[in-house]
């Protein structure tokens, strides 16, 4: 199969570039770029990053919770005024999101990329890989993302404006991003591995946040996306995914129930694009818009990947063959399979 | 060296100010520009009082000089000094302002150059427009300036730039002297760029303890062109190295707890999943 014809791979090279963009803009156009972009990209992009070429939203909403909004209500202030920033945010954050919706995640994320690089390195050192999640793990898991967002993202750092909590829990969310780890550490900056021993909370934020990333780092190398199912980004994606442009179409055919490919091969385990059969729209909440439900469905036009209706990526049974032979050489091309051959081909000899 | 002499004195003034060095005296006539409380040091989040303009400030041997500030977009603004303490008049905008003051005596010219940053809305330009307009004959240019999350710290070194008539000034030696009384010079290479480092040198830090002390350095420069002495200071605030209560050493082993957790994980899930099929 010609690479540039393959989505995955036509993907993990945009993935690449996006990766190259948001850590190391800065260094191509400056370290200022992204007072110029938006501060709000709808994907995990770190300010401590200094050379990334814009920021992570979440950052803004923590601070913005923690030193406006939470300040004002404390204060007796305008409540409109403390509230327009977070408003401002949210704009800059769904017009860019309106363009790609959730495919930001796993288009775009850096985090969602170094993810998906450590799974192909697991991949090519033979590790014995988990291709997908048990739908009760993947039940459990679900719930956290929200749990996160609502509470490291809105609710400690609201608190914390408000005084109710101490400074340290302004911003909860970026203390254990791994995203602060990774895209620090991928310009050379190690100043964000540490245990913080200046009080409780910073100790435990900071004992989570390493423990997160060595976790995340090893995972990565055999569990599809390990951080992405708990990402807060994930869940506000979530909640705007109904205003995104793009979309994930099913137009279910009975041979559906008997397929559940689109589901296998689901790096976040999203096993109701195969049991759905009523929605159209089935872009769901933990979708990262990646296609690649779409790319192994053997049936014509079933799964669409669609931009303002119009279909831009189609399955077809002519690209799932091509598609499913280039994926097992892919397979087969690891440090495993190479020392068997060996093995095998010493043995013929003796 | 003269230039040393004159920084280190003008930093015992600081230190005398913020506390966090013993008083001694101040030579006669230097010139200096900084915030009154230690929120305006030209930071974000965490440091300033969240207030835009309205801070104030204090102008140490100001007289006969110019006080400038060039706002986001590059437009200088004038400000009328009435006295040695005043308020930066706002500006209608956000984001980072660069103050500058002249002033020139017979045979010397002065000037002092400070960057703030202004709590708020985005200005719409970035800080790099500021920081490539000339806006002293002499003057040292932070490059790059500090933004977000990063900030002076103790114990760093840091990249700046000279820079004579708007053009790189090359093999020229630069100074940088703590309130504290310590420093580190360098000489321009010829892009103008020379890298400083600033000294860990804050008293009685207690290792494993959260200490936000925070003191004033400034990065001096001299130039003789003709008749004319230049002499150009930058002033900036430096904080503790965190690293004072944050250890690098014990978060590798952590990653590397979660590493082996992950590993243990993994052998787990492994294992099941054989059994189950």
């Amino acid at each position: 199969m010609n690479p540039f014809r393959n989505l995955s791979v036509i993907r993990k090279l945009v993935q690449l570039a996006a990766f190259v963009f948001f850590v190391y803009g800065g260094v191509i156009v400056g370290p200022y770029l992204a007072d110029k972009l938006s501060i709000a990209l709808p994907a995990l992009s770190c300010a401590y990053d200094t050379q990334a070429a814009d920021l992570c939203t979440l950052i803004p909403f923590q601070h913005q919770m923690d030193h406006r909004l939470g300040t004002v209500i404390a204060n007796g202030g305008n409540f409109m005024m403390g509230l327009m920033p977070t408003l401002i945010t949210l704009g800059t954050f769904l017009l860019l999101f309106v363009i790609l919706n959730k495919a930001f995640c796993g288009w775009v994320c850096p985090l969602g990329a170094f993810q998906e690089f450590l799974h192909i390195v697991g991949q090519k050192l033979g590790l014995r890989r988990h291709e997908s999640l048990g739908a009760e793990t993947v039940r459990r898991i679900r719930p956290l993302k929200w749990l996160i967002l609502v509470v490291l993202v809105f609710m400690f750092p609201l608190m914390t404006g408000l005084g109710w909590l101490n400074h340290d829990l302004g911003d909860p969310f970026c203390r254990i991003c791994p995203s602060r780890i990774l895209t620090s550490l991928a310009t050379g900056d190690t100043s964000q591995v540490y245990v913080n021993t200046a009080n409780a909370t910073t100790l435990i934020f900071s004992l989570i946040a390493d423990f997160l990333f060595g976790l995340m780092i090893v995972l990565g190398l055999t569990v599809r996306q390990p951080f992405c199912r708990i990402c807060p980004m994930l869940a506000l994606h979530a909640v705007f995914r109904k205003i995104g442009l793009l979309r994930l179409v099913k137009n279910s055919k009975p041979r559906c129930d008997k397929c559940g490919l689109c589901a296998k091969v689901c790096p976040m385990d999203i096993r109701e694009i195969h049991t759905e059969m009523e929605k159209r729209d089935v872009t769901f909440e933990d979708c990262t818009l990646c296609g690649r439900c779409v790319e192994f469905c053997p049936d014509k036009d079933v799964l669409q990947l669609k931009y303002l209706g119009f279909p831009v990526f189609s399955a077809s049974p002519a690209y799932f063959k091509k598609r499913n032979k280039a994926q097992k050489l892919w397979e087969k091309a690891n440090l495993a399979a190479l020392r068997k051959r060996r093995a095998e081909a010493g043995k013929a000899e003796t | 060296m003269a230039i040393k002499a004159g920084i280190i004195s003008s930093f015992i003034l600081f230190a005398v100010l913020y506390g966090t060095a013993p008083a001694a005296g101040l030579l006669d006539g230097e010139l200096m520009f900084h915030p009154m409380n230690q929120g305006g040091g030209g930071h974000q989040h965490g440091q300033s009082s969240g207030r835009p303009g309205g801070k104030a400030y204090m102008l140490m041997n100001g007289k006969n000089s110019i006080m400038r500030m060039w706002k986001p977009d590059g437009e200088p603004v004038t400000i009328e000094i009435s006295g040695d303490y005043f308020d930066l008049p706002k500006t209608g905008v956000d984001n980072y302002h660069a103050v500058v003051v002249d002033r020139k005596l017979e045979g010397v010219q002065d000037s002092y150059v400070r960057y703030i940053y202004r709590r708020g809305k985005p200005a719409g330009h970035s800080p790099a427009e500021l920081l490539a307009i000339s806006k002293s004959t002499l003057e040292v240019v932070p490059d790059p300036l500090p933004r977000e999350h990063q900030r002076y710290q103790s114990g760093e070194t840091w990249p700046f730039m000279v820079r004579f008539k708007g053009e790189p000034l090359a093999n020229v030696e630069v100074a940088l002297k703590t309130a504290h009384g310590n420093g580190s010079d360098a000489v321009s290479d010829k892009e103008g760029r020379v890298r400083l480092h600033i000294p860990d040198d804050f008293f009685d830090v207690v290792e494993w303890e959260r200490d936000k002390r925070r003191a004033d350095f400034a990065v001096t420069v001299e130039h003789q062109d003709g008749a004319m002495r230049y002499r150009s200071h930058l002033g900036a605030q430096y904080e503790l190295n965190p690293m004072h209560w944050r250890s690098t050493t014990l978060g590798v082993l952590v990653i590397g707890i979660g590493m082996l957790a992950g590993a243990f994980l993994g052998r787990v899930r492994g294992r099941d999943s054989r059994e189950a099929g």
